[in-house]
């Protein structure tokens, strides 16, 4: 029996099978008391499915399901839309293998979305207060969202299904920014994107090595395609070309490095990247310290994701650094 | 030897805090005949604080330590009672060593599962690269099933005769 449900929530999951559990643990907790299900696309391998999700409580009360894609088919929007065409809900509420959702996340959400009938929602995204030891490390993932932000990140929002199906869902070609583009396509339709600061989402924060993090964020080269595609975005960048300050000042930092060799004066260049990164770890000497330590560290970091963005500039013929 | 076949080489690996649990298995299994060493496995105290500082998980730099003791000696397990320990006993599997089985001596609960640098990985390596995970009592093996997705059996300390049949069963599987 094909029975509607008030809400689904989407998940698509790749190497993160634990996190993912914790995700159910979480949704298990929900103090929403409607109708709802969760709908899970992985590319796990079949017994890893059936340990993970499979033998969860929520599979077993028939609220959890699940859809397998061949390994290394996968992708955010691919698998997003393979789960919402695969939900029954009338509100579909996207969050991320990644995220520890409150347990009264899907109650606001949906409060939210029944005060604003038609209406997107976007949810409260804070790095997991359980998780911040790991802030100590020098290279970390993690997002901190306060609704209504610029972008429209799919670990905290819910959209109608109707507008989905309208919008025909997330941009497959969209290597990465598909969640973006999606709320952006949104606007361009008239619809208004709410803010519920009380659905509150914990994102994983996770420590990477220097090289783990400048693979990790090769992905975003692929962002030109959304600026090339949704020119809006560049309202929300810096300069409307730099995706973020970090990005302008260590850009500038470089060239006045490379310039050194001919005129030393044109060095100073890096003296606002190099004060902006010593105050990153907060105030006092010690936190100076530590930045100072870190800082090779992270021009590398930024300088890779530039040129990561001038690659992918360079193949969807627009400039994003 | 209590039950019969040759007497097992067992190296029980466990930390200041799971060093009861360990003891009590030991004497267990020395009652039923089988030779048992408790490995020392120490953590340097000022490196330690330094990873403490920087975020990380606790009793890291053990692992070279319980690795290099195990290595020295001639064991057919490595019975550890900590994450960083399975590493160390994971290290010497793959030097040659034996079979590795983990008591998740914790309850392990939602706040402690990546509260620290490496915490998950070194937690997600001893559940899924131990040849078998172990729970010393319910709310050990509920935990354990609930985070870790593992179902594990419930092994009390005191109970050689049904360790010495799953060391038994992991050296028959090779």
């Amino acid at each position: 029996v094909d029975r509607r449900v008030d809400v689904s929530v989407v998940v698509p999951s790749h190497a993160r099978h634990l996190r993912l559990r914790w995700l159910l643990n979480a949704l298990e907790e929900q103090t929403f008391r409607g109708a709802w299900e969760v709908v899970v696309v992985h590319d796990y391998d079949a017994a890893t499915a059936a340990r993970v999700l499979d033998r969860h409580p929520l599979a077993q009360d028939g609220r959890l399901s699940h859809l397998a894609v061949a390994p290394g088919t996968g992708s955010p929007a691919r698998q997003r839309n393979l789960g919402w065409r695969a939900a029954r809900g009338e509100l579909v509420a996207f969050t991320d293998d990644d995220c520890r959702p409150e347990p009264e996340w899907l109650e606001r959400l949906v409060g939210a979305a029944r005060r604003s009938p038609g209406a997107v929602v976007q949810g409260a995204t804070r790095p997991d207060p359980l998780e911040a030891h790991v802030l100590a490390a020098p290279h970390v993932r993690t997002l901190a969202i306060e609704p209504v932000g610029p972008f429209t990140q799919t670990c905290n929002m819910l959209y109608p299904r109707a507008l989905l199906e309208a919008l025909d869902g997330f941009d497959e070609r969209a290597v990465s920014g598909e969640d973006v583009g999606l709320g952006l396509r949104a606007r361009a339709l008239g619809r208004e994107i709410c803010g519920a600061g009380d659905a509150v989402v914990n994102h994983a924060i996770e420590s990477h090595t220097l090289p783990g993090i400048v693979r990790e964020n090769l992905k975003w080269r692929h962002l030109a395609y959304l600026a090339k595609r949704h020119p809006e975005v560049r309202r929300a960048l810096t300069l409307r070309v730099f995706w973020d300050a970090d990005h302008l000042w260590a850009t500038v930092a470089a060239a006045g490095a490379a310039g050194a060799r001919r005129r030393r004066a044109v060095a100073l260049l890096a003296v606002p990247y190099v004060l902006r990164s010593l105050g990153r770890r907060g105030p006092g000497p010690r936190a100076r310290a530590v930045a100072a330590a870190e800082l090779p560290g992270q021009a590398v970091r930024q300088l890779a994701e530039v040129a990561g963005l001038a690659a992918g500039s360079v193949r969807h013929r627009t400039l994003l650094l | 030897v209590t039950g019969g076949g040759r007497a097992l080489r067992v190296a029980l690996v466990p930390d200041p805090a799971t060093a009861p649990l360990a003891g009590a298995l030991a004497a267990a299994l020395r009652g039923a005949g089988h030779a048992v060493t408790v490995v020392a496995s120490p953590s340097l105290a000022a490196p330690e604080a330094l990873l403490l500082r920087r975020g990380f998980t606790e009793s890291l730099t053990c692992v070279p330590f319980a690795a290099r003791a195990l290595g020295r000696g001639d064991f057919d397990v490595a019975h550890a009672f900590t994450p960083p320990g399975v590493l160390g006993a994971l290290l010497w599997r793959r030097f040659g060593g034996g079979a590795v089985v983990f008591t998740c001596a914790e309850t392990l609960a939602r706040a402690r599962l990546a509260d620290r640098r490496l915490r998950l990985r070194t937690l997600a390596a001893a559940v899924e690269r131990s040849d078998a995970v172990v729970a010393p009592d319910e709310a050990s093996r509920t935990a354990l099933l609930r985070w870790m997705a593992v179902d594990a059996p419930v092994l009390g300390s005191g109970d050689a005769g049904a360790h010495v049949r799953l060391y038994r069963e992991l050296l028959a599987h090779g």
